[in-house]
């Protein structure tokens, strides 16, 4: 069974498919109220905008430009990232960022709409870190291009930068330019067992301010294990590794592959028991609470840890949400609902009561205006206060 | 507006904050791009975010225009005043209100220096990664205004790339916080859109900064050509291997000559064009790097190779490239430099055109250039004492930024689009994206009191006159991209 089958679109008998960028324009001047997707493989962030017509971006697929010698890539935002990774691996090129849900379909423009990063954000940055130029259509029927199409670029305001992680709210991603790196010739990864999860969190933050330059750090509390990836000439990552284990002066286990990179990128690291999965921007200190709170509800709450402790992934069943929407409310934090199967759905995707004020809601909601002036898109996603349980 | 209005907002600021003398005016007419001067009514020094929210607040209910400036390095007059407003300067914010290196985070105020973020990280073996050549002395709120660059761009990025969450106040006295204390976030990038907004949007009053592992060790290589068109295909050998260097410069024989005569760094004699290279990182992956990056310098039409064997000789080769600019006044009494952008396949064809442009205006150009990414960064040298000269270089220099329009690139990599370049944005942008771009500017300041004369074309015009060294370009203490 497909990830796909396994959860599956709240509205996946209702989208309508964009035959042409002008298409999309004629539907916006037309009046039209629009939420954007590709394939769905983060559902519930289309699942809510109940007066907006799902409008599939499949059709507008295709790399448009790739100049290997530029390091830069540019491709309709249909396109998914599976062909993407193809083409640049073909040319020894990568994002860095380890984009996920490849297997499952996901499409450029929605991993730039979600702003969901892999593993590999550690070493070289997110997307935003590597996105240089967009095309939109915004709330008023117009195709706008912002940004650029080579690796620098300060002139004009960053719009692209802007539209990583707007959920469709901001206007319609219809050409997306990334900055690519040349692939590394060899990876090796690892693990450090360790003993709780303060001893993770200072193990994380040795790794992270050390002088290997890894690729990636990730931890996982069941394995009580913090992985750590190397990137480079094969000699150099051995010597790295040798290096590394000294210096920590505990055993490291050294692997080739790693289940635990690839689990992260399909979304598939989870208790199959649990229905929604959700990201969570932290920090060490963040994780040390989450950890406790994991504890406290050991058969519906699980969580990995990624970018050194930079985000959460957290997998938990509906029975737990309220105590996890308090969690988050006395942390001050806001978590992301990505994916969720079975009969009981959150109401919204956005979960947690991060503080927000008026003013700065004001500048928000403008900013909103600006790109989406006749509002043909769906509000932007809100905080929903939670009184404390 | 009469000068009594100023004197709400004096009453309003504890004493000396707000200066009108014409000796502190007089310092603040002016920035790194000399062209363009003009004389503010006032100048407010605060030392608390409190006070700098008054003074915004108060030029919002005022409607009198305003430009917050750090250390007053902008190449593009992305902080010159306009004679109706007040200047902001923000340098007594200076304060690196915390460091967090388990996090590898930094909140600094506006005034900070660029250099102190990671004097601040060294002791726990971390750094800030934007190294603008002005590092010494610009300040992080002018970096993040606009999003500027340095030699390194093209491995660690921008300014932009580094901010991971700002506190500011806009143009409507608004507070806003975009972004966090992680890396990661939800929602629309609020901070990377305020991040190069030039000052149009309002304030930043505090910036979080990731910080990066300081690289262990530095492999630099100085290589000598014989023509420009075999340092450039150097450049592409070396993307072509899939070596990711941190830095990639080029120089020809004009700055070459320049950078010699001021700090006689020892260039290859006769050559052209010479290539810095520079990998970095820890030494086992250096060892194995290295080694691939000579097998490629030997398979170009290099003539001779200089490897820095420790810190004085890197620092000697890095003294020619940064010197460049400065020493370009050896040259000639006045020059202009550009920053535009081109793809790197298009190199070669751009300098062989910026060759017939200097020819055609009988005006010699200099060319420097982060060679890794296009960003180029032409000298037109000329004489401002010689009737029409100026006006011959700025036609220059406006040919070789549509020539970067033209060849699919940008009018500004690094130092921002300002006074200088406005002109040039709705030839680089269509009209539904320069239409956009007004939305945005609308979003946070209706009035337009925010750095006004910057990025967008038509509005007022500063006034012109002669061109030279920034004064501590001419001290040697800071030097141009």
């Amino acid at each position: 069974m497909s990830n796909d089958q396994k959860f599956p679109s709240a509205d996946a008998g209702d989208v309508q498919v964009a035959s042409s960028v002008t298409d999309l324009q004629q539907r916006v001047r037309d009046g039209q109220k629009l939420l954007p997707v590709g394939r769905q493989t983060k559902a519930p962030l289309a699942a809510f905008a109940v007066d907006y017509q799902a409008i599939s971006l499949n059709t507008l697929s295709g790399i448009q430009e790739y100049e290997p010698s530029e390091y830069t890539f540019t491709a309709l935002a249909g396109t998914p990232l599976s062909e993407i990774v193809a083409a640049l691996a073909s040319q020894r090129q990568y994002l860095p960022f380890d984009p996920v849900l490849i297997d499952q379909g996901a499409t450029l423009g929605g991993t730039v709409g979600s702003g969901i990063n892999g593993p590999g954000r550690q070493r070289y940055g997110g997307l935003r870190d590597f996105i240089l130029g967009a095309e939109i259509v915004t709330g008023d029927g117009h195709l706008v291009s912002t940004g650029g199409k080579v690796v620098k670029n300060a002139a004009g305001f960053d719009v692209p930068k802007l539209m990583v992680g707007s959920c469709g709210r901001l206007g319609i991603l219809t050409s997306l330019t990334f900055k690519v790196f040349p692939a590394p010739p060899f990876q090796l990864s690892g693990g450090v067992v360790c003993q709780n999860v303060q001893d993770a969190c200072q193990v994380i933050a040795q790794l992270a301010a050390g002088r290997w330059e890894l690729d990636a750090i990730d931890f996982d509390p069941q394995a009580m294990t913090v992985y750590f990836r190397l990137a480079g000439p094969e000699a150099a990552c051995l010597q790295l590794a040798a290096n590394l284990q000294q210096h920590l002066g505990r055993e490291v286990v050294m692997l080739p592959e790693l289940d635990h990179w690839s689990q992260i990128a399909q979304l598939r690291c989870f208790s199959s028991s649990h229905s929604l999965v959700a990201r969570l921007p932290a920090d060490l200190s963040l994780i040390k609470h989450l950890h406790q709170f994991a504890h406290q509800h050991a058969d519906e709450f699980a969580y990995r840890v990624s970018v050194a402790g930079a985000l959460a992934w957290l997998s938990f069943s509906h029975g737990v949400l309220a105590e996890f929407q308090a969690f988050l409310s006395q942390h001050q934090a806001a978590a992301l609902v990505i994916r969720q199967e079975g009969g009981d759905r959150v109401t919204q995707p956005l979960l947690g009561a991060r503080q927000v004020s008026t003013s700065q809601q004001s500048v928000q909601q403008a900013i909103k205006l600006a790109m989406d002036p006749t509002q043909a898109f769906p509000p932007l996603l809100d905080f929903v206060p939670v009184a404390a349980q | 507006m009469s000068q009594s209005r100023f004197e709400s907002l004096r009453d309003l600021l504890p004493a000396d904050l707000f200066q009108d003398d014409d000796a502190t005016l007089a310092a603040f007419e002016s920035d790194g791009l000399t062209a363009f001067r003009c004389r503010p009514q006032g100048v407010v020094l605060p030392r608390t975010n409190e006070e700098v929210i008054r003074t915004v607040q108060w030029c919002h209910e005022n409607s009198v225009p305003f430009v917050a400036r750090g250390s007053g390095t902008s190449l593009s007059g992305g902080s010159m005043p306009v004679s109706d407003g007040i200047v902001i300067s923000l340098n007594r914010l200076q304060k690196i209100l915390s460091l967090d290196p388990d996090n590898r985070i930094a909140v600094v105020q506006p005034g900070v220096v660029n250099l102190q973020v990671s004097a601040a990280a060294a002791p726990h073996g971390l750094y800030y990664a934007p190294d603008p050549s002005s590092q010494k002395i610009c300040t992080i709120g002018g970096n993040v205004a606009f999003n500027s660059g340095g030699a390194h761009c093209l491995k660690y990025g921008m300014t932009s790339n580094h901010v991971v969450g700002i506190q500011a106040i806009t143009a409507t006295g608004k507070l806003v916080e975009f972004g966090g204390q992680s890396v990661e976030s939800i929602g629309p990038d609020w901070t990377g859109l305020f991040c190069g907004s030039e000052g149009l949007f309002g304030i930043a009053l505090e910036i979080t900064l990731r910080l990066l592992p300081k690289p262990e060790q530095f492999h630099t290589v100085l290589v000598g050509y014989h023509s420009l068109r075999d340092a450039g295909d150097a450049v592409s050998a070396v993307i072509e291997s899939g070596l990711l260097p941190g830095a990639m410069e080029i120089m020809e024989s004009l700055a070459i000559e320049a950078a010699e005569a001021a700090t006689a760094c020892g260039y290859p004699k006769d050559a052209e064009a010479v290539l810095i290279v520079e990998l970095e990182g820890p030494r086992e992956k250096l060892a194995a790097e290295q080694a691939q990056l000579e097998s490629v310098i030997a398979g170009t039409n290099a003539f001779e190779t200089v490897v820095a064997e420790n810190a004085e000789q890197r620092d000697k080769i890095w003294a020619g490239r940064k010197s460049a600019f400065s020493a370009a006044g050896l040259l000639s009494p006045d020059f202009l430099v550009q920053d535009g952008v081109v793809p790197r396949k298009r190199l070669g064809e751009a300098l062989e055109r910026i060759q017939v442009i200097s020819s055609a205006s009988g005006l010699r150009v200099a060319n420097v250039f982060h060679a890794g990414d296009g960003n180029l960064h032409p000298l037109i040298l000329f004489d401002d004492s010689v009737p029409g000269e100026l006006e011959r270089a700025e036609a220059c220099a406006g040919e070789i930024l549509r020539l970067c329009i033209e060849m699919g690139g940008s009018i500004t990599g690094e130092h921002g689009v300002g006074v200088e370049k406005r002109d040039f944005m709705p030839e680089m942008y269509d009209q539904p994206t320069m239409d956009l771009m007004h939305r945005l500017r609308h979003a946070f300041d209706p009035q337009q009191i925010a750095n006004p004369g910057k990025m967008f074309p038509g509005t007022e015009a500063p006034a012109l006159t002669a061109h030279g060294l920034h004064p501590l370009e001419k001290a040697g203490v800071i030097s141009r991209e």
